[in-house]
């Protein structure tokens, strides 16, 4: 298809650059009831999108498409005639596109068998293991074992290439309490097959769904704790710093910090990166095919650079194009960090959704499963209240733990501890 | 019109089908081809291009069949040419040896009908861009604090056919979206208000949207005084966008019969039992409300329903998908869908509402000693086993001794139990709106398209 794409776009003088990415697919997916198989299901899909650059008057034009099966030859000749006419009308900045063809540093992890269907019958097999209570079980699995062969050409001579073999699982754990069913959520994905390791994540799950069961509504000295954040939430909140330094808020004036602005009175140092080894959404290149550098954005404690991809880069004249990296990796000084979480604290295991308003910092959600861990070491397992907090002001006295996590797009500290959260 | 590409392959299907039935006792074929386009314009750029996400742009088919004691899918570009016994090497599940759910074999009754739905109001690119640039220039010259306005127009078509034994049914739908977007600034703080329109015809849409642009500016403006809500439970009046993210979220994931089947909605034990407040009365369906959920059958080939789910407070009827409706011997709703051609269908919501009362809103906001009225949807989650929700809406102003005040809160979080704050309904209102421009996934996937609404409705709720 690209190859018929670039033909077909030669064709036209009009067309001074062009981005085509090419996206091959293939899956092996399970569904299963109560560990019993509802549906299995194959795919294999191919999918290809271009953007078109037309330079006129001094502008630089452009329109994106996406190409399918649906599109014979003479589509494809029209969706090409069409883009040109609708970039001819688009007056935007010019910019370069990328034209480094250097390779990439560091190797992708993927999962490395080629059968789809055996990673997702070891990893449904692996899964069914951990359920063996009598109280709590398994409601629904559901595993996704995708391989995606990635191709970008551009007009500059830019070709690049990467594939990703990896696998998704969603798991529903119920557990029987005293009065009533509970359920938790669970979904996650991983690049290396570790049955053992799933085997453990649905382990953990039930038995946080069994802690649920058991749980109370906070009350007293609880409601006044120290706020314990980790997994989803404490990526979330990491992702929302990084994001606001992109090249694209600050073009468009929806950046909440500048350059030099304290973002935390400690040594808290942040960097956007392209692959971390355990990390799904490790990635060589961009949409635009340059390649991910390693960029410091904060640097002790200050905003030290903003990040992003080469067209919003080029608009505010940066020194340096990182390249749109989807990892973040956090390092904080000793000042700012714990070795062991002194008590009493409120950990915050599982939310029905985190939620984190960019612009006004507002953080929180409803909790599912929370740990009151007392001054005598007796840990109460808590359900059924909000957080909330500004994010922007909380993040100032916070403090991180010396242990560290990678997870799908975040390597630093495993715990933030935050001061003066609203527990309702 | 139904895309050619379809049309081209339902021969195609339907010989398939017969080929396979050789081997399996019920064989389907869905094909899509979604087109969609989205036109952007920034306060410094404008964009014009083929929506990526697959729900928009998307051309292919799944195979679905039943193989003994379970059903399988193959979901591939094309079915011209396809090599069969490569699409039955790769379902065949020979290193399984598990347990199998088995709900028997799907009903395939006879039907055969084409079903179009057109946008009559086209415009051109031109047209349009000149229509969001209008836009993006009313809500920047409004105040010095504006300092960002997007305006994006995305239109969709949807083209399908479903193939069986004895069913040969082809659809093709539009729906289009306009959505605003400003950002507001001041001394440091950051504030951003959005609203949108959506129909079926484009022209609509626009007119629609040219009346809420001032009032989105202001809001962003406003919203920069915007107060932090202070935790408790409070009389609440429920702007009909939230109206609807709360039937969606408290009730909606919760009857969808598919957590029935594994046992994770308590509502399946409530069925014919009180949920709700007498005054209560709530409906989905593609075919209850005119959105871009609203389809002619779904992507299993069920026709599109209008289910009252709760009438008068007691809940009815849950909605299924058709293997769902098999597995709990009832009959299928119309609500299977599929994010895309490559995607299994689950039960989904289509058009979730609230229906109309009979209370007027001014004896509404009169009725409140002190709370908030709650304005435009920001997101939600849902918890159909145990029945806790959270909503986000945008912003709400504060109700003082029957009047609605200029005291602005903002974001304002609802949780709580369902039965609580569906109990708590104390007065719905004689209108209802139904809007159609958000998605909704299942667990956190699986996106599509859904519409939610209702009239406005008085409750009480915790916020936060």
């Amino acid at each position: 298809m690209i190859d018929k794409l670039i033909a077909c776009i030669k064709r036209h003088y009009e067309i001074s650059d062009y981005e085509i990415t090419s996206t091959h697919s293939e899956k092996a997916q399970l569904f299963f009831v109560l560990n019993k198989l509802e549906t299995n299901r194959a795919t294999d899909n191919t999918s290809v999108s271009a953007t078109i650059y037309v330079k006129h008057d001094g502008y630089l034009g452009s329109a994106s498409l996406v190409l399918n099966a649906a599109d014979d030859d003479e589509t494809i000749e029209n969706k090409i005639k069409d883009a040109i006419k609708i970039a001819k009308t688009i007056n935007n900045p010019c910019f370069e596109l990328e034209k480094d063809k250097d390779s990439p540093q560091s190797e992708l992890v993927s999962i490395q068998n080629r059968d789809l269907k055996d990673v997702a019958l070891k990893t449904a097999k692996a899964i069914i293991k951990a359920d063996k209570d009598k109280e709590g079980w398994l409601n629904s699995i559901e595993v996704f074992v995708r391989r995606n062969s990635h191709h970008l050409v551009n007009s500059q001579g830019v070709d690049r290439r990467f594939e990703k073999t990896s696998l998704f699982a969603e798991i529903i754990p119920t557990w029987k309490g005293k009065d009533e069913e509970v359920e938790l959520y669970l979904s996650f994905n991983m690049i290396t097959e570790d049955y053992e390791a799933i085997t453990q994540k649905a382990r953990d799950i039930l038995l946080e769904a069994k802690r649920r069961s058991e749980a109370i509504k906070p009350s007293g000295k609880m409601l006044k704790a120290d706020v314990i954040i980790k997994g989803e939430m404490l990526d979330t909140i990491m992702a929302n710093f990084k994001s606001d330094l992109h090249f694209s808020n600050v073009y468009m004036h929806s950046n909440h910090y500048s350059l030099n602005d304290e973002v935390v009175p400690y040594d808290l140092n942040m960097k956007v990166k392209g692959i971390l080894p355990e990390a799904y959404y490790s990635a060589p290149f961009d949409s635009h095919g340059t390649l991910i550098k390693d960029t410091a954005i904060i640097e002790n404690g200050k905003v030290s650079s903003y990040w992003g991809d080469i067209q919003y880069g080029q608009y505010l004249n940066a020194d340096k194009i990182s390249g749109n990296g989807q990892l973040v990796e956090v390092e904080v000084g000793k000042e700012a960090t714990f070795e062991k979480l002194a008590l009493p604290y409120l950990e915050l295991c599982n939310f029905s959704s985190p939620q984190l308003e960019s612009n006004s910092g507002y953080c929180g959600g409803e909790v599912r499963l929370a740990l009151y861990h007392d001054l005598d070491g007796s840990i109460t397992p808590l359900s059924s209240f909000s957080i909330s907090t500004n994010i922007y002001e909380a993040i100032k006295k916070a403090t991180f733990s010396k242990e560290m996590i990678t997870s799908d797009d975040y390597h630093g500290p495993k715990y933030l501890r935050l001061k003066g959260v609203t527990i309702s | 019109m139904l895309s050619s590409f379809l049309k081209e392959r339902i021969k195609i299907a339907k010989n398939l089908v017969d080929t396979l039935s050789k081997d399996y006792e019920y064989v389907s074929v869905f094909g899509r081809h979604a087109k969609g386009r989205n036109y952007v314009v920034t306060s410094k750029q404008v964009k014009i291009g083929d929506r990526e996400r697959i729900t928009d742009s998307d051309a292919g088919f799944v195979i679905k069949v039943y193989d003994r004691n379970h059903y399988s899918e193959y979901s591939c570009d094309d079915i011209k040419d396809l090599d069969v016994a490569k699409m039955k090497e790769a379902i065949s599940l020979k290193d399984y040896d598990g347990k199998y759910v088995d709900a028997g074999v799907l009903k395939d009754e006879p039907l055969v009908e084409s079903f179009q739905r057109e946008d009559e109001e086209r415009l051109s690119d031109e047209e349009i861009i000149e229509y969001l640039t209008k836009f993006k220039d009313e809500a920047m010259s409004y105040d010095d604090k504006i300092v960002e306005a997007q305006f994006v127009f995305s239109k969709r078509e949807v083209s399908n056919i479903f193939v069986s034994k004895h069913r040969t049914l082809d659809q093709y739908y539009t729906y289009n979206n306009v959505i605003g977007y400003i950002v507001a600034s001041q001394n440091g703080k950051i504030q951003s208000s959005y609203d949108g329109t959506n129909g079926v015809n484009s022209k609509t849409c626009f007119e629609k949207m040219a009346l809420k642009v001032k009032d989105m500016a202001a809001l962003a403006c406003k919203l920069l005084e915007a107060k932090t809500m202070k935790p408790g439970y409070y009389d609440v009046i429920t702007h009909p966008s939230i109206s609807g993210l709360i039937a969606h979220e408290a009730f909606g994931h919760g009857v969808e019969m598919d957590m029935f089947v594994k046992n994770r909605a308590k509502a399946k034990d409530y069925l014919g039992k009180r949920v709700a407040s007498p005054l209560v009365n709530m409906k989905d369906g593609a075919k209850s409300a005119l959105s871009a959920a609203s389809y002619f059958f779904d992507d299993d080939g069920v026709l599109a329903h209008d289910t009252q789910i709760i009438e008068n407070g007691i809940l009815k009827s849950g909605i299924s998908d058709v293997l769902s409706a098999l597995e709990l011997k009832t009959e299928a709703t119309g609500n299977s869908r599929r994010e895309s051609s490559q995607s299994k269908a689950y039960t989904r919501m289509t058009n979730t509402f609230f229906c109309a009362g009979n209370d007027k809103l001014e004896d509404m906001i009169r009725s409140i000693k002190h709370g908030f009225f709650l304005y435009q949807t920001s997101n939600g989650m849902e918890d159909p086993k145990n029945w806790q929700i959270q909503c986000t809406a945008q912003y709400a102003y504060e109700i003082i001794d029957g009047k609605l005040t200029d005291n602005i809160y903002a974001p304002v979080v609802i949780s709580g139990y369902v039965p609580d704050l569906l109990n708590s309904i104390s007065m719905v209102s004689d209108e209802v709106e139904v809007d159609g421009s958000g998605m909704c996934g299942k667990g956190h996937k699986e996106w599509v398209y859904v519409a939610d609404g209702g009239p406005y409705l008085k409750a009480k709720v915790k916020l936060g």
